[in-house]
């Protein structure tokens, strides 16, 4: 029981991570059909942001967790965004009209493009973090077995809900939030309705990255360890997150994640860590196949 | 206080406006009719910009608008109920209409509200339904509430009374009318039921191949026999 429990909240701490990047995927599917591929290249960016902003404060003396935590968070947030704002900017907007595997290409091009730039300008090698956050609470039940949960996955947990209630909130209520949804459903309308389309697709990419930023400083946090290619494994873990959770739905995203990152933590606890990726992408598979749109997935057919 | 000067516009390699010009003035009901593929609902899509018109020009308040986008000529002032309604599916009936307030700065939003829920009682009873679920005839009510909570100047209408039982589509006609008198609102309407639509309208062109080919009052148009062997025998 112990043991499940410890599985429980790995499980969950991890899906959250994936849940978060996983919107951003959904989101800019929702609204303009494409799989934005150079995303996880964004949440590798959140997480080398962080570790830098860390490594900053650290030299700069800032040694009270709390406050060097707020400050990474801020930055890796505003900067973050920035990337992903300059992405659809450069790689995207110009191709839309375009045939509907060019901003596809471009997003693989843009991906190896942010790799690579990542790559010789911070190194290939693996960079650590010295532990922000230590320690945690340890149960330890009657037959000896004990359950650890850190304070970093209490830290992912609350964190990630805070932003899941603001962000619906946004989402559901704020005119912001409405001219999403209205892009979503019908581009030409909402245009029509006096949307600035381009302006609304903009901001999807920057709360998509904002949200990959915080998944990136939670990771960062969590491992301690990050390199150039980290981008790359989350990337299709989220998106198979999104798009278990049906791609377009944001609550979709967000169970997709839970999911999938629970999958894995059991699959770790009770067969093979090694083979956690492959029970990863099998559920993809099953999903395609048996579930194609997700679980809380929209069919695209609409009454007219 | 609408001029559309010799306008062309093409979707993809197809030439669907070949020098278009028409006009609407203040408190005027005009209607565009003629077959499937005229160029009508092109026509209405090209004033908002949306295929921006190739060649000529178009004139809103004595302003080109020709190379504006489109969120910026509905903000002046042109609201559209375009072809097949296009109903927010997954909003409810109130953040549709909100969607249509987009262009205003939402002072006026809750009596804008009521005079929608006055003119289309039907609405305030599904105010919390979504889009998609109304008939084609709730549908229809929706999309012209929505055009008219942008508080617009001059109000485009596609095919209002496509695909929507015949005894709703005599509301609608009687809705448009009223819409017209009641606030002076310059009504620009596009319809294959060229009957119902020359029978209100004070003016009315008649589009084939992408161009004017006829116009006249709405009157001169009933009366045509060519407008009444090509539109109008053998139905309304």
């Amino acid at each position: 029981m112990a043991y499940f429990l410890q599985q429980l909240i790995n499980g969950v701490a991890l899906g959250m991570v994936y849940g978060l990047i996983a919107i951003g995927y959904s989101m800019v599917y929702g609204i303009i059909g494409m799989i934005n591929f150079a995303h996880g290249e964004i949440y590798m960016i959140g997480a080398f942001v962080s570790l830098i902003a860390f490594t900053l404060l650290g030299m700069l003396g800032v040694s009270w967790a709390p406050l060097a935590l707020v400050v990474v968070l801020l930055t890796a947030i505003a900067i973050t965004s920035l990337y992903g704002w300059t992405v659809e900017r450069i790689a995207y907007r110009p191709l839309r009209g375009s045939f509907r595997l060019a901003p596809l290409i471009s997003a693989i091009g843009m991906s190896i493009f942010l790799q690579t730039y990542v790559q010789i300008t911070q190194g290939a090698k693996i960079k650590t973090l010295q532990p922000v956050i230590t320690g945690g609470f340890t149960f330890t039940d009657a037959s000896g077995f004990t359950v650890t949960i850190s304070w970093i996955q209490i830290l992912i947990v609350l964190l990630t809900l805070v932003l899941m209630a603001g962000f619906t909130w946004v989402i559901a209520k704020t005119p912001l939030g409405r001219a999403q949804r209205a892009c979503q459903q019908d581009l030409k309308m909402a245009a029509l309705c006096g949307v600035d389309v381009d302006r609304t697709i903009s901001l999807t990419f920057v709360i998509g990255a904002a949200l990959a930023a915080v998944a990136g400083l939670m990771a960062t946090l969590y491992y301690g360890v990050i390199d150039f290619f980290i981008g790359f494994l989350a990337g299709v873990k989220a998106f198979t997150a999104a798009v278990l959770g049906g791609i377009g739905s944001i609550p979709g995203a967000m169970l997709g994640g839970l999911v999938l990152g629970l999958a894995e933590a059991f699959w770790s606890g009770y067969f093979s860590i090694e083979y956690k990726d492959v029970a990863a992408f099998t559920i993809l598979v099953i999903v395609l196949i048996f579930l194609p749109t997700g679980i809380l997935g929209q069919p695209e057919i609409e009454k007219v | 206080m609408l001029e559309v000067q010799d306008v062309v516009a093409r979707y993809g390699a197809i030439e669907a406006l070949r020098g278009v010009s028409i006009r609407v003035e203040r408190g005027e009901i005009v209607t565009i009719i003629g077959a499937n593929g005229a160029g009508k609902s092109t026509l209405l899509m090209t004033i908002c910009g949306d295929p921006r018109a190739a060649s000529g020009r178009i004139l809103f308040e004595g302003r080109d608008i020709t190379h504006l986008p489109t969120y910026d000529i509905v903000r002046l002032g042109i609201a559209q109920a375009p072809e097949g309604r296009r109903i927010f599916p997954r909003m409810t009936v109130l953040e549709n209409l909100m969607m249509g307030a987009v262009p205003t700065d939402g002072s006026h939003f809750e009596e804008d509200l009521e005079r929608v829920f006055a003119l289309f009682p039907r609405l305030r009873e599904r105010r919390h339904q979504r889009g998609g679920t109304l008939s084609g005839g709730e549908q229809q009510m929706l999309c012209i509430g929505r055009a008219l909570m942008a508080r617009p100047k001059l109000l485009l209408m596609d095919e209002p009374s496509l695909g929507i039982a015949p005894i709703l589509v005599r509301q609608i006609f009687e809705a448009i009318v009223a819409i017209n008198r009641e606030r002076g609102l310059p009504i620009l309407l596009v319809e294959q039921n060229a009957y119902q639509a020359l029978r209100i309208a004070h003016r009315g062109y008649v589009l084939a191949g992408g161009r004017v080919v006829k116009q006249g009052t709405g009157r001169q148009l009933l009366a045509d026999p060519e407008v009444r062997a090509a539109y109008l025998e053998g139905g309304h």
